[in-house]
């Protein structure tokens, strides 16, 4: 290394840290047996402390740590206010959100499925007692069949309001004569009555008639018929059904 | 938005840096007010993204890196040039120097306040906290050769102004602003 080469990396680099292995090693040992450039390297170093020590030389104020910590706690609680009234205003969109799809959902009615309809009807037509029983206990209604009917005329049969009860509801309907027979059936568990004091008969009157009796095949329900046409007769089982 | 970083955390990192890293301010912008607005700033930030920070030896290179960046925002906002253009810093000189005679604070910091800030950053960081070139190169995103190039030619300059006589400081060259 000549003397050009060992000061232009005196100027550049002067920390060992800066020069790569090779030329460290090879300023150095130009340093060692060149007195210029190393009376030269001296004095830039020379410098290079005094102009590290005037630079460093600043007074740092005394209670400069106690206001930056608390500068940096107002800015946490700043930060965890904005958070929280962002955490809010996100759930309170998130609820209203919510809301309004739950009131499209409830304001949306289903289309008119006449096949469902169907279903419906089809399923009851002409049920056997034990399925409309059965029927009615998935409905939360204790309920009998009265088995004196003639349940091939059974059209339909569904729960019904009487004297704020639910009550079992059937419906009969004779094709021949086209008369009807609304059977609603009554359940000790909901109505008290005494036996001896139900009318004895057929009530007539316009425009149907009605008749209240106790179930034969047990006393604890009764039912109350109201049917067009003269008598409840069409309406009953044949006998050997 | 980052995680906040933790109180504790966040007090180790003031107790250990704010002196350097205020320092460091004061020379950039040669003014105490803004030497702690920027301190405060960088501490401000970098507790709101503590958790980008990775490697904690590297904690005074990045506090160091938010100070210039918040420090390069002001200066851009306040739209103060720097007394000296680029162009106006010496060249590398053909010799190398002679002792420099008794630093006088106002004076260095006048000189430091000509330079334009690519060249007063990294001979900050060079003296004031003992950067290595790769690191000065590494925190301004510029190549190595371009940084020592910038110091040494930045070294002339203040070597230089800091070599005037007094009364030529005041004749010939312009007071610097500190660009904030």
């Amino acid at each position: 290394m000549d003397c050009n080469h060992a000061r232009l990396l005196l100027l550049f680099a002067r920390k060992p840290a800066d020069l790569d292995l090779a030329d460290a090693e090879a300023l150095g040992a130009h340093l060692d047996q060149c007195p210029d450039c190393q009376a030269l390297a001296g004095a830039e170093e020379r410098v290079d402390q005094a102009l590290g020590r005037a630079i460093r030389d600043v007074a740092v104020p005394a209670s400069l740590r106690e206001r930056l910590l608390t500068r940096l706690q107002q800015e946490r609680r700043v930060v965890w206010r904005y958070r929280l009234a962002a955490a809010g205003g996100l759930a309170a969109a998130l609820l209203l959100t919510a809301g309004l799809a739950w009131a499209f959902w409830l304001g949306k009615q289903p289309e008119v499925d006449l096949n469902a309809f169907q279903d419906m009807v089809s399923i009851k037509v002409a049920a056997a007692p034990e399925q409309v029983e059965q029927w009615f206990q998935e409905q939360g209604v204790a309920m009998k069949a009265p088995t004196l009917f003639n349940y091939h005329l059974l059209y339909t049969y569904d729960t019904t309001h009487f004297m704020n009860r639910r009550v079992a509801k059937l419906i009969f309907v004779h094709r021949d004569s086209g008369s009807t027979a609304a059977v609603y059936v009554l359940s000790r568990t909901q109505f008290d009555w005494k036996s001896e004091e139900l009318p004895p008969s057929i009530h007539t009157s316009f425009p149907s008639n009605h008749t209240i009796e106790p179930l034969p095949e047990d006393p604890d329900y009764l039912f109350l018929a109201v049917f067009t046409g003269g008598s409840l007769d069409p309406f009953r089982k044949p006998d050997g059904i | 938005m980052g995680w906040l970083g933790t109180k504790r955390n966040v007090q180790k990192l003031v107790d250990a840096h704010y002196s350097s890293l205020y320092r460091f301010a004061y020379r950039l912008s040669g003014s105490a007010n803004d030497a702690e607005d920027l301190t405060q700033e960088a501490f401000c930030q970098a507790q709101m993204k503590l958790n980008q920070l990775r490697d904690w030896d590297r904690a005074r290179a990045w506090l160091f890196t938010i100070l210039r960046n918040a420090y390069l925002r002001r200066l851009r906002s306040s739209k103060v040039e720097n007394a000296v253009s680029l162009d106006g810093v010496g060249e590398v000189p053909d010799r190398l120097p002679e002792t420099l005679p008794e630093i006088d604070p106002a004076r260095l910091q006048d000189a430091l306040g000509e330079l334009p800030e690519v060249f007063r950053t990294p001979i900050i960081l060079y003296y004031f906290e003992d950067f290595s070139y790769r690191d000065i190169a590494e925190q301004m995103d510029l190549p190595l050769g371009t940084v020592m190039s910038r110091l040494a030619r930045a070294k002339a300059q203040l070597r230089a102004r800091l070599m005037q006589p007094a009364e030529a400081v005041g004749q010939g060259a312009r007071r610097p602003s500190h660009g904030l």
